[in-house]
């Protein structure tokens, strides 16, 4: 080991501790730029730089007013539209469902109380639900502005009204 | 260019062509916590998927 060798491992000890101590691997292993000696710069960037542009172009909508799946609402299941399967209203391609961006769900219930052998937390009941969801075609994106904000508005709406 | 024609058609096909589904069932009461088994009876599914039973959990949210 030369002199500007061993002047080397003592700047960087980290680096001298995780590397096999036989100078010729040394020498090897303490590369200024990580990559290997067969890949240069240019080569990367030219490759990545197309499938970084072409990940974000498929990203986006293809037109400008068609929105997000994660911006889309869902109807369907249990507890928001009974009768239907779980995200089982609105648009489907091959029976996934697509969501919608407009969508309205209304239900009445009626609770019956149980005979007296019941406990009297459990209830019976009787109700209808109606709904639908479309998605909001042919719009602008100010338009797909006002009709996200005006469905959450009616959302938080129902829910405040629900729980009063 | 706002295509008012399309808006009005799918408003149209929001509000004429609603989903209706009827049923009934069991409900327990858990404080916060609402458990439902339900038997429904879809009526109007314009083709959606539906459920005939249904088990459901709600939280109530104050």
């Amino acid at each position: 080991m030369g002199p500007s060798q061993s002047s080397a491992m003592r700047t960087s000890p980290l680096i001298a501790r995780s590397i096999p101590t036989p100078a010729t691997t040394t020498t090897t292993a303490i590369p200024a730029d990580p990559l290997p000696p067969t890949t240069t710069p240019t080569t990367t960037t030219a490759t990545t730089a197309p499938h970084r542009s072409s990940s974000s172009s498929s990203r986006q909508p293809k037109a400008p007013w068609a929105s997000f799946i994660s911006d889309r609402f869902f109807l369907g299941g249990p507890i928001p539209m009974r009768g239907f399967s779980y995200r089982g209203v609105g648009p489907k391609n091959n029976g996934a469902s697509l969501g919608g961006d407009l969508y309205y769900h209304s239900s009445a219930h009626l609770s019956l109380p149980l005979p007296p052998a019941v406990p009297s937390a459990a209830k019976a009941q009787i109700f209808a639900s109606m709904g639908n969801l479309v998605s909001w075609a042919g719009k602008s994106s100010l338009s797909h502005a006002l009709t996200h904000s005006l469905t959450h508005s009616l959302s938080l709406l129902y829910v405040s009204l629900t729980h009063c | 260019m706002i295509d008012y024609a399309t808006k009005a058609q799918t408003l149209r096909a929001l509000l004429v062509t609603p989903r209706l589904s009827v049923g009934a069932g069991i409900t327990y009461d858990l404080g916060v916590v609402r458990l439902e088994a339900n038997y429904n009876y879809p009526i109007h599914t314009r083709g959606d998927s539906t459920a005939t039973w249904q088990l459901g959990i709600g939280v109530l949210v104050v």
